[in-house]
């Protein structure tokens, strides 16, 4: 890798717009790269293309009412966030949680982890020209997707969450087919070795390509697999233990080159701690009432002590944490969410110097934007 | 690794992902041939219907309009009226505006009267904003209760 000093000579370099409509850059991201040739020299990400004030929102609705809006800030692990939002606020208001929903919300959002990931992996080496992957994940992905939307009724943008429990129960069947699409999924992963880490073109594009050391990702706080791709091993389901994570088996897979290949890696083993999750937590799954009887549910207007609360769950993308301050109304006074991919967004004016423009894309992709979160 | 064997390893990888690619093509088809074929969708949660009651064969809405009041998107348009010498209220108007409307199922957690459900409607199509309005009372054209069928 080239690097060469900041040049001032206008002639000696030029601007290319990469986006906003740009493929790659999946959703509404438009970077402004100053090129000496096909060389990157400065990378600046512009952003606010797909801003909807998620958080002015939440301000002016009650706490049941921003449901819907919670899994479209990322709507490739909505799950997640909308189970997010329901634990922060079950937990500044004391709800109790009766055991059944709390193992299923694991298995539910770790589903919609690995499907997030599959839609990664498939969508990524679409960027680097592989489109056969593609098509498997996908196949994958739909597995799973058509499982969710048995329980939930939706496919990407779930509401399923209610304050002390779930919208629906899983059915009687539903171990069944979720250990079904576990062992479709289990299946295809040695294929996926075969076609996509040992293939020579994609490792030769992945190695060593946009390598981001463990203090820059600090630095710019950076969460995720791309903060476990650079050796950091930090997840807020090990290190800040929430719902009913504590008790179940996993390990937190990390990688120390920080690079491209070790991003891939690192998102592909985590898919399999996933599905360990899953299948103890299939096992564990409680019998008993998937809503706390006589909970408020949504059907009475639910009211928060006067106070400020942080949780943090760890999404497909890394750490997102919800900044809650209520004033006793029936709306937070301020809602501010700390979404991954903005992070994971900006570090990126670091690892992009000095690289080629196909580089570009391929360190783009490697960190999972999804461009909606960045701009909530 | 000198470069001959970088070579062959790279042309083996190569081969490998098209076997992985060959084995695919004499497995069974996985995709859905879609206006032939149809999803599976029993439990897809479609644009909200009034359940119909199979003791009184109408709906229930009483319209306290508790589902418009928690809607997040104020989705609907409701009116009701008191049938003659009756207790409970029904639905004159029922009007969702489907360009708005989320599915998140609130307003089917909130009923009081559990009237509201999921329809497993997934192909609806309009070509006019004004065409997604849902009359959700259209599968009702005459209501027992000011009929005085039932009281």
């Amino acid at each position: 890798m080239r690097t060469h000093p900041p040049t001032t000579d206008p002639l000696d370099t030029y601007t290319l717009n990469m986006g906003p409509q740009h493929p790659s850059t999946h959703g509404v991201l438009r970077l402004l790269l100053t090129l000496r040739g096909e060389e990157i020299v400065t990378a600046e990400p512009v952003i606010g293309y797909s801003h909807r004030a998620h958080e002015k929102m939440a301000e002016n609705r009650t706490y049941a009412q921003f449901l819907p809006n919670t899994s479209r800030q990322d709507y490739l692990s909505g799950m997640i966030y909308n189970f997010a939002w329901v634990e922060a606020v079950e937990k500044m208001a004391g709800i109790p949680v009766p055991e059944r929903a709390l193992v299923a919300r694991v298995i539910l959002a770790e589903f919609n982890r690995i499907a997030s990931h599959l839609l990664w992996i498939g969508a990524f080496l679409l960027d680097l020209g592989a489109p056969t992957p593609f098509l498997y994940c996908w196949d994958d992905r739909e597995a799973i997707l058509f499982l969710l939307e048995s329980v939930t009724g939706s496919r990407l943008t779930y509401a399923s969450g209610r304050f002390g429990g779930l919208a629906r129960d899983l059915d009687a069947d539903f171990p069944r087919r979720a250990r079904e699409v576990i062992a479709k999924l289990r299946a295809r992963w040695p294929e996926y070795d075969r076609l996509i880490e040992d293939n020579v073109i994609f490792r030769n594009r992945a190695i060593g390509v946009g390598v981001l050391t463990r203090d820059q990702c600090r630095s710019y706080g950076v969460t995720g697999p791309t903060l476990r791709g650079s050796g950091v091993p930090y997840d807020v389901r090990k290190a800040e233990p929430y719902g009913a994570y504590p008790r179940f088996e996993f390990d937190i897979p990390t990688r120390p080159e920080g690079d491209v290949f070790a991003r891939y890696w690192v998102r592909v083993q985590e898919m399999r701690q996933s599905v360990r999750i899953i299948e103890q937590a299939l096992d564990q799954l409680p019998g008993g009432p998937f809503l706390e009887p006589g909970s408020i549910g949504v059907k009475k207007r639910l009211k928060l002590p006067v106070g400020t609360q942080y949780y943090a769950v760890e999404s497909a993308r890394g750490h997102y944490g919800i900044l809650l301050v209520s004033e006793g109304g029936a709306e937070p006074y301020r809602a501010k969410f700390r979404t991954p991919s903005y992070p994971n967004l900006a570090v990126l004016t670091e690892a992009m110097p000095g690289t080629l423009v196909a580089d570009a894309v391929a360190i783009l992709g490697s960190t999972d934007l999804v461009m909606p979160e960045v701009d909530r | 690794m000198n470069f001959t064997a970088r070579v062959a390893r790279g042309i083996k990888s190569l081969l490998v992902g098209l076997g992985v690619t060959g084995r695919h093509l004499v497995r069974p088809v996985v995709t859905l041939q879609y206006p032939h074929q149809r999803p599976d969708a029993s439990h897809w949660g479609g644009p909200i219907e009034l359940v119909t009651f199979p003791e009184t064969g109408t709906h229930d809405c009483i319209a306290c309009n508790a589902c418009a009041r928690i809607c997040p998107s104020d989705c609907f348009a409701i009116e009701g009226k008191r049938p003659e010498g009756a207790k409970k209220m029904r639905a004159t108007k029922f009007l969702i505006d489907f360009s708005t409307c989320s599915l998140c199922g609130l307003c089917v957690d909130v009923c009081p009267t559990d009237t509201l459900q999921y329809s497993r409607r997934y192909e609806d199509v309009a070509y006019r904003r004004s065409l997604t309005v849902n009359d959700l009372l259209a599968p009702f054209p005459e209501d027992p209760y000011f009929t005085g069928k039932l009281a």
